[in-house]
């Protein structure tokens, strides 16, 4: 009795080695990774392309509407609208703008450097007061 | 079933299975790893290159030349042919084009042609109708066209590109290298349904991107500079009319028109006269607007004063057998009261005061008979004939402006270099270059030519044509409320066959503004008005417009403010 139950266990065996089952569920393993690798490849290279495509038709859209607006802005554009609406608009005389200077480039660093953490209001009033 | 038959049958299909996977493993290894031809479409794509973009001074914020993606309408004429559907497709392309149906069916007919374009630079809503049409052998190319949003604004500077994609004009001719950009190559694949995989993507050498060209044109000023231009060619029932408006210390153009113009977008419908600019490609006589060459240069040799006191000959003087007459008889003149009033033969008599080498260097000096080397193309050089070919009474008559031919720009660079105490700027157009990314490909710096005349010569040329705007000058007309104008009027017989014409003028006005620290130098040409003809009648109302536009535009002090201020 030992002896054909020795015979059967080898038989069993050899019906699955450890190896071959090894080797197949690494392969098979190998396999789906790589698969799975190869579909996020895939779908990975679909989205860039579809950006791509989308990106394209950004670019033209941009294109169109940096046309028309180059349009709308231009001044002859400007005119015509102007006209259309009975609007008159002409560049200021010479004697109808009042020009304010601006303080000297030195005060406004020597303030500046006095105290930049304080308000620039503040900073205004003082320096007048002074 | 015996035990042993069981293992043998296991074995088998144990053997079987693995052979199977080694077989399904090996051919999936070789789908992706191996040369795949016989599976997919290989093919290669050129990467056209955007075209870069012309923007004014202001950068971006004024586009005047960009390039926009298009659709062409493209046909295989074989297979529209071997399906025998010509007639279909050419009255279905003809109906939405709008082109006749017999032009469309000839380009059509033609079996042994696998590419005919119908039509360039198809609308969207005409290119949804033929795709909707579903046409055997009609497809649609992609195409980029240059467009000018504004028309024929700016077109002489801007220029146009033809169909070929090159620049052939203006901007777009000079920098054509900068602006087109360098194509790039797309190596790929493409599966079953015809689309590209991006992973099969083999070489991917994107484009490069044109640059982009920015000028020194304020759109504003060429706006009131052709608004101006245009109102004058109405009013004097000109020929054509011509200004520039240039910053006296730098040499940068503000403003450069010319009339007719054409619209770049419709290029081919224009005519070769519409393209030409005139403020850079004719040359005409300048007329009196030279007296103030001549004068500047016999005031620097100091062969004369602003108080000599000349004879005018009461407005009829012979001199080498030829008469000169004034449009107005003068007797006695200053030199500074015969410039203010345009004598001929006091300009004729200072011109015999120097020496004719002298007149001629002078008038080389401020870049008379060579190109100013502006960054535009068709620039003329002149006339200025060499001394040897002068004739006797050749200094009196080129001390008039006649003998001698210019262009606007040359006859502004004169008028430029005494408000800029006597340094002659080169011209230019364009201020820089940036690449995409916005790094600077070309800066363009101010570049002095020469020196014709001394700052003291320039500072009393100044003093004098500030007199020329003053009561009892000839330029009155171009004076601006609240600013000092300097300037010189001309009023040229035009040259025909065997002497000059009575009745075709060329009228002009050149100056600058302030007169006591100019900014602006501008000139205005009238070819041929009618019926007034006078160049401070006509021009220099022009120049006031486009001058005193400019000034308050340009927020630059008043002489009163500044007065005010000392």
């Amino acid at each position: 009795m030992a002896r054909r139950n020795r015979k059967r266990a080898r038989r069993e065996g050899v019906a699955f080695p450890v190896p071959f089952v090894g080797i197949i569920v690494l392969v098979v393993s190998l396999g789906l990774v790589y698969v799975w690798l190869d579909c996020q490849c895939n779908a990975l290279g679909k989205a860039i392309k579809t950006l791509e495509i989308e990106q394209q038709d950004l670019q033209k859209k941009a294109g169109r509407a940096q046309f028309r607006w180059a349009q709308l802005k231009s001044p002859q554009n400007l005119d015509a609208v102007l006209a259309r609406y009975s609007m008159e608009m002409h560049v200021p005389q010479w004697n109808q703008v009042v020009k304010l200077d601006r303080p000297a480039l030195s005060d406004t660093r020597l303030v500046r450097s006095r105290s930049h953490v304080r308000a620039y209001a503040g900073i205004e009033r003082d320096g007048r007061d002074e | 079933m015996s035990r042993r038959d069981g293992t043998c049958r296991f074995a088998l299909s144990s053997g079987f299975l693995l052979v199977s996977l080694v077989g399904l493993g090996a051919r999936l290894a070789f789908l992706h790893l191996g040369p795949n031809e016989g599976v997919s479409r290989r093919f290669e794509k050129r990467l056209n290159a955007g075209r870069g973009g012309i923007f004014d001074c202001h950068g971006r914020e004024n586009m005047l030349a960009l390039s926009l993606a298009m659709k062409s309408v493209c046909v295989d004429p074989s297979m529209v042919v071997s399906n025998g559907c010509v007639a279909r497709v050419a009255c279905g392309l003809g109906d939405v084009l709008g082109r006749p149906v017999d032009q469309v069916a000839v380009a059509i007919n033609k079996p042994d042609r696998r590419y005919a374009r119908i039509a360039r630079f198809v609308p969207a809503a005409a290119r949804e109708r033929i795709c909707a049409m579903k046409l055997p052998g009609v497809f649609l190319q992609d195409a980029m066209a240059r467009v000018y949003p504004q028309g024929p604004f700016l077109c002489h500077v801007l220029g146009f590109v033809n169909h070929e994609g090159r620049g052939s004009a203006g901007v777009e001719q000079v920098m054509d290298n900068y602006l087109r950009g360098c194509p790039g190559l797309l190596e790929s694949r493409l599966n079953a349904r015809r689309q590209e995989v991006y992973v099969w993507r083999g070489r991917h050498i994107p484009a490069l991107e044109g640059a982009d060209v920015h000028l020194t044109i304020d759109q504003n000023i060429q706006h009131v500079v052709e608004g101006a231009l245009d109102a004058a060619v109405r009013e004097h029932h000109a020929r054509g009319a011509w200004a520039v408006v240039q910053q006296v210390r730098t040499g940068a153009i503000l403003a450069m028109g010319s009339r007719p113009a054409y619209d770049p977008n419709v290029f081919r419908v224009s005519s070769d006269a519409q393209r030409m600019n005139r403020a850079i490609g004719y040359v005409y006589e300048p007329g009196s607007t030279l007296k103030a060459a001549v004068i500047a240069a016999a005031l620097n040799e100091g062969v004369v004063t602003t108080n000599a006191v000349l004879h005018c000959e009461h407005g009829e003087w012979r001199y080498g057998g030829r008469i000169l007459h004034d449009f107005h008889p003068y007797g006695e003149l200053t030199v500074a009261d015969g410039l203010k009033k345009s004598s001929n033969i006091l300009a004729a008599k200072v011109a015999l005061h120097l020496p004719r080498k002298a007149l001629h260097g002078y008038l080389s000096a401020f870049g008379l008979g060579k190109r100013s080397r502006i960054d535009l193309p068709g620039e003329q050089s002149g006339i200025l004939h060499p001394v040897s070919r002068w004739s006797d009474i050749s200094p009196t008559r080129m001390a008039i402006g006649q003998g001698v031919a210019v262009t606007a720009l040359q006859m502004l660079g004169v008028i430029s270099a005494m408000a800029n105490d006597g340094f002659l700027m080169r011209p230019y157009v364009i201020k820089e270059v940036r690449g995409k990314d916005g790094s600077v490909l070309v800066k363009t710096i101010p570049r002095s030519l020469g020196r014709p005349i001394t700052f003291e010569t320039a500072a009393t040329m100044r003093a004098l044509l500030r007199r020329v705007t003053e009561k009892g000058g000839t330029g009155r007309r171009a004076r601006i409320a609240g600013y000092t104008v300097a300037g010189k009027t001309g009023t040229a017989q035009k040259p025909v066959p065997g002497g000059y014409s009575s009745t075709n003028y060329m009228a002009s006005f050149v100056g600058f503004v302030p007169a006591e620290e100019p900014q602006i130098a501008v000139i205005v040409v009238v070819d041929d008005p009618q019926p007034v003809h006078v160049g401070g009648r006509v021009a220099a109302p022009v120049f006031s417009l486009i001058a005193g536009e400019t000034m308050r535009y340009l927020d630059v002090y008043s002489t009163t403010e500044r007065m005010a201020s000392l």
